[in-house]
């Protein structure tokens, strides 16, 4: 497995107090990998560390299989970043700006420019970006980040500001950049639903601490469908649950309420073999799962409930 | 290195401060002539001689572009800090201490060549004007290039570092007025007129010792920043 970024007990603090404290993060050649965590779980920092505006207190970063260390910037060559908000020369025009960007990184190919543009589809590239709104900010900061071909990309939040249509254009396009240009994305967001589409590894930070990286496709199964029944008696409706449909793909959540997770069995089916033998059925539900649980539940530092 | 000063005039729309740099020498050039012709107005010659407006303009001149050289500087450096386009730029693969080089150089030479030009240009100016309403006694000769050439030379070589000084006190607060507040304190001391008349010699030394401490203090400021800009954070 090669890991295009990986960081190594990483610690920042900021006089006493520690942001970031022990991060260890994998990141895969290739990937979408979704840093998630509510505000100020020090998501920025991480990335600031990685892109060397922090210096770490301990711990090492590593990218593109080489250590980072403090006065090192040729690696930076091969990011591509959006830091906190978009930031641009204002008085420039958007095409401007992204010359300056072209030559500062080394990159001479300035066709490119229009063409990545259009990409993001921003059309007012010859207005001064003092003069854009949020949103065109964050789509131009997109362009710019994308504009070198950078093997990996940090996105800080690249999503705040946009409206819904913004979003899914946006979200399409990091897809793309990722399946069809192989390029490495790490997106940051405090909302799980903005990221858990296009990220194949999910990590989430909070207060500092990394406490889960996991693989999209290792917790797909959290959305499968089931059947959620809430009961007076649960032994008792496990039992005729087993017994009666021969289903043993259950889980009993509390002393009320029992899952089914078993798609050949109907509500109905249930129902009635429940109110024949007399149980107390408060309600009866088909739902499907949400990762918002998961992670909301990892956050609340519930602990795992899989 | 060339090419980050190529950037960072393209950056800043370098080609519009050549509009303010005539309109400086345009005025300085007017204010000599309205000096000259208001001694002789009033029958009391503003020159004694043809020397002494030559050191005159050689000291406006000087004092003109050390503010305009600090004004620059500012937008260079102090901006982008408030700007926050500092974080860009130490995003991008470029050794650090190159781009600050690249803007203390923009300085230092824009001055520097500012102050030469200006000179020529007002010293020219005036003579001609000279020629046509006589306003200095004597009226002017060579002999005033002769005199000031010393003080112009050492102007040219450390306004540059006068210049830049007053970032110290502007990057402490991160303003662009701080700056220009310092680089106003900066040229009066340099230029001020201290007792009688205008003695050359006086002004060569004072410039000179002024300009010695501030490219001393340059220096060490550089070896201080050139040790920390590699871990310098910016949040």
């Amino acid at each position: 497995m090669t890991y295009i970024l990986q960081t190594h007990h990483l610690v920042k603090c900021f006089k006493d107090k520690e942001v970031v404290q022990d991060v260890n993060l994998h990141i895969k050649k290739g990937e979408v990998y979704g840093f998630l965590g509510p505000n100020g779980a020090g998501k920025s920092t991480v990335m600031k560390l990685i892109m060397n505006l922090l210096q770490p207190t301990s711990g090492s970063i590593e990218l593109f299989g080489e250590e980072v260390k403090m006065n090192s910037v040729e690696h930076l060559k091969r990011v591509g970043a959006i830091i906190e908000n978009p930031i641009f020369y204002e008085k420039l025009t958007a095409k401007e700006n992204l010359e300056l960007h072209c030559e500062y990184m080394g990159y001479y190919n300035l066709k490119e420019i229009d063409e990545v543009l259009k990409l993001v589809n921003l059309i007012e590239k010859n207005k001064a970006v003092g003069h854009f709104s949020l949103g065109m900010k964050q789509r131009l900061a997109l362009a710019r980040a994308i504009l070198t071909k950078p093997e990996l990309l940090i996105l800080d939040e690249p999503i705040n500001g946009l409206d819904p249509e913004g979003i899914s254009e946006i979200r399409n396009l990091i897809k793309k950049l990722s399946r069809e240009y192989g390029i490495t994305v790490m997106i940051s967001s405090h909302i799980l639903s903005e990221v858990e589409q296009i990220a194949d590894t999910i990590g989430v930070i909070q207060e500092g601490r990394l406490i889960k990286e996991v693989a999209m496709n290792e917790i797909h199964h959290l959305q499968e469908e089931y059947i959620e029944i809430v009961v007076d008696d649960v032994t008792k409706t496990v039992g005729l649950i087993e017994m009666q449909l021969g289903i043993s793909a259950l889980r009993i959540i509390d002393e009320h309420v029992v899952r089914i997770y078993d798609d050949s069995v109907t509500i109905n089916k249930v129902s009635q073999i429940l109110i024949t033998h007399g149980i107390n059925l408060e309600s009866i539900s088909q739902r499907r799962g949400s990762l918002e649980d998961y992670f909301l539940r990892l956050t609340k530092g519930e602990g795992l409930c899989v | 290195m060339f090419n980050l000063i190529r950037l960072e005039m393209k950056k800043f729309k370098f080609s519009m401060v050549t509009k303010g740099v005539i309109i400086a020498n345009l005025i300085l050039l007017a204010s000599v002539l309205l000096i000259g012709i208001t001694g002789k107005v009033e029958l009391e010659e503003s020159f004694a001689s043809d020397k002494e407006m030559g050191l005159f303009i050689a000291l406006m001149t000087m004092g003109t572009f050390i503010i305009y050289g600090s004004v620059i500087l500012a937008k260079f450096t102090v901006s982008e800090y408030k700007n926050k386009t500092m974080q860009l730029m130490f995003m991008y693969p470029i050794n650090r201490k190159k781009l600050l080089m690249a803007k203390l150089v923009i300085v230092y030479v824009f001055t520097g060549l500012n102050v030469l030009i200006s000179n020529i240009f007002v010293m020219a100016g005036a003579s001609i004007a000279e020629h046509f309403i006589h306003f200095v006694p004597g009226g002017v000769g060579i002999e005033m290039v002769r005199y000031v050439l010393p003080t112009v030379g050492l102007c040219i070589v450390v306004s540059g570092f006068l210049a830049i000084v007053p970032l110290f006190f502007g990057m402490r607060k991160k303003s662009v007025s701080h700056t220009i507040v310092a680089s106003v304190i900066v040229t009066s001391l340099s230029i001020s007129n201290v007792g009688e008349g205008l003695d050359v010699a006086d002004y060569f030394y004072r410039i000179l010792i002024l300009g010695g401490i501030a490219a001393l203090s340059i220096i060490l400021t550089l070896i201080y920043t050139f040790n920390n800009i590699d871990t310098m954070e910016i949040d």
